[in-house]
């Protein structure tokens, strides 16, 4: 997924015309990553509470809010997380937009069939 | 004329933080949309930054404003454990049930992936500012999760207004 410190091909022909380099596009991988990370987990969390009890229960954080409170926090929890952890990893690094774009496209449109109703209450438990 | 405190948080959940979202939305797009070397001068680029910062910004914070305010403070009251909640007289009825088994289950889930992307659009905004032109492929990259936020919210601010119609909190 990386390469070394240059810029996009995109990117290079204008970055050498205005004369300044071009910041690395690390971090803005990052964010896009834990954006599909945090949509996956909200996804899989919903799936899960349907599918157990224990979960279901172990989700409702408030019971006046019921188990969406823990799907939503867990997976902002997971966005923030997933954003920092790889903010620090990729900070200083140019990587492929490509991979990473597929990464986020991929990512979210799992989280996305995950949260479809009639998806998710396939595995509703009795 | 008088609005209950109930309606006056549907209000600010649906239709002053909704209103918000959507001008922010349209004020962002046409931002990011235009913004190509040939078509903004030296000038212009530090307005339009300016103006594209406040609009994602804007759009990202209000995403997330609307997900809270609609799930800790509206849901609850439509989800009560009492007859005369809002999900059980959609569920009472055989005709409006589906109201929630489908309408409600998806936006209270597809709602909060709209915070998420837009955060993201926000973020290369605010990374690049007027470094933006420069890199074309991060300009399309944000606008595209600029209008996926949108349509995320836009499937459930949508589904909330049915919903509302069907019964309101």
């Amino acid at each position: 997924m990386e390469t070394p410190q240059t810029p996009t091909a995109a990117a290079a022909p204008a970055a050498a015309e205005a004369g300044t380099p071009m910041k690395p596009n690390g971090p803005v991988a990052a964010v896009m990553l834990a954006a599909g990370i945090g949509t996956l987990v909200l996804g899989i969390l919903t799936v899960l509470s349907e599918a157990s009890e224990g979960i279901h229960e172990f989700l409702e954080l408030s019971e006046r809010v019921g188990p969406l409170s823990g799907k939503t926090i867990f997976a902002a929890i997971a966005f923030v997380v997933s954003w920092g952890g790889l903010h620090m990893a990729l900070r200083d690094r140019e990587v492929e937009w490509r991979p990473v774009t597929i990464a986020l496209i991929a990512l979210v449109a799992i989280g996305l069939v995950l949260t479809f109703p009639p998806f998710f209450q396939l595995f509703e438990s009795d | 004329m008088d609005l209950t405190t109930r309606e006056s948080w549907a209000l600010i959940h649906g239709l002053v933080l909704g209103g918000g979202f959507l001008l922010a939305f349209a004020g962002g797009l046409a931002g990011l949309y235009s913004l190509k070397p040939d078509l903004v001068t030296e000038a212009g680029l530090a307005e339009r930054t300016r103006r594209l910062v406040a609009g994602t910004t804007a759009m990202a914070t209000i995403a997330w404003v609307t997900v809270i305010t609609g799930t800790w403070v509206v849901y609850p009251w439509y989800r009560e454990d009492t007859p005369t909640a809002a999900k059980s007289r959609l569920l009472a009825d055989p005709n409006t049930a589906d109201w929630h088994e489908f309408g409600m289950e998806w936006k209270e889930h597809i709602a909060w992936i709209a915070p998420m992307l837009a955060t993201a659009a926000a973020f290369i905004v605010l990374y690049y500012r007027k470094d933006l032109i420069r890199n074309q492929t991060a300009r399309k990259i944000a606008m595209g999760l600029f209008i996926a936020a949108f349509a995320v919210a836009a499937i459930a601010g949508i589904l909330g207004a049915l919903i509302t119609k069907s019964a309101s909190v």
